[in-house]
């Protein structure tokens, strides 16, 4: 069993949460509000830093996860990227799929979120393997 | 790629069960009230695509597991399994669906009750993961 690598751990929690800023930005931020509020988007009640310092937080949990199985497995550089991109899309993303069919929300925005996951983790993913 | 079939489908139907009673008796009201839908608007719900959907995603779930512990759990104790896929959902799962719910303003009790069942999902899953390798 090898160590696990802290600094991918929290860099790459950043990359996730990167990506998450431009998900939810630039790209689909109009079409995910859209989807969730039609009637035009709720203020929210809490405070910008608790909801993206817990973001991160949650991140840095998954990064930790995924960084505890590389040290545990110590796979080649494919199979850190299959790893990513199959915890993200076959893990992740059925668990959304599913709140999402039982919850009748749209296919769009689970397109949305399992797509955020599925990017995020392959970001994630992306850093583990430059840093080794 | 060498996954036991039988137990994809079997560890895919126990999590189905585990929802059936978690959803059920024990939590359906409570979840209904959090999720907002009214008795009639689930009803109206097409339960084919519903049920039929859901049991193709835990298939898929269910497969991932199967393949990640044939790849690399090989060997390992039936305790250990179970451990591994509780540790699947709570390091993997349930952040991902903490930040969903965090930024779609959903309640916290929405969240526990979800979270909790992908927890029990996850283990219900590695039970038959472990006894059918």
């Amino acid at each position: 069993m090898g160590e696990i690598n802290y600094l991918a751990v929290v860099l790459g929690a950043v990359a996730f949460f990167v990506v998450g800023m431009v998900w939810y930005g630039a790209l689909f931020g109009k079409a995910w509000q859209r989807e969730l509020w039609p009637e035009g988007t709720p203020q929210s009640t809490r405070s910008p830093v608790f909801l993206f310092g817990l973001c991160l937080l949650a991140e840095l949990v998954v990064a930790w996860m995924f960084g505890h199985l590389l040290a545990r497995v110590q796979p080649p550089t494919h199979v850190i990227w299959m790893m990513a991109a199959g915890f993200g899309a076959t893990i992740m993303a059925p668990t959304i799929a599913i709140n999402y069919l039982f919850q009748q929300r749209s296919l769009t925005l689970f397109l949305i979120d399992a797509g955020h996951v599925t990017v995020g983790m392959l970001a994630m993913g992306a850093v583990f393997v430059i840093l080794g | 790629m060498d996954v036991n079939w039988l137990a994809v489908v079997v560890a895919a139907l126990a999590g189905f069960v585990v929802g059936g009673v978690w959803y059920g008796p024990i939590m359906g009201k409570k979840w209904m009230g959090a999720v907002g839908l009214t008795e009639d608007q689930i009803k109206q719900g097409s339960m084919g695509l519903i049920y039929g959907g859901a049991f193709a995603f835990s298939l898929l779930a269910s497969w991932t597991l199967a393949h990640t512990f044939a790849t690399y759990a090989d060997g390992l104790s039936v305790p250990v399994k179970v451990m591994t896929a509780f540790g699947v959902a709570l390091g993997f799962i349930v952040p991902a669906i903490g930040t969903n719910y965090l930024f779609s303003q959903k309640s916290k009790t929405l969240f526990l009750i979800d979270a909790s069942y992908w927890l029990l999902f996850y283990v219900a899953m590695g039970l038959v993961h472990a006894y059918l390798p």
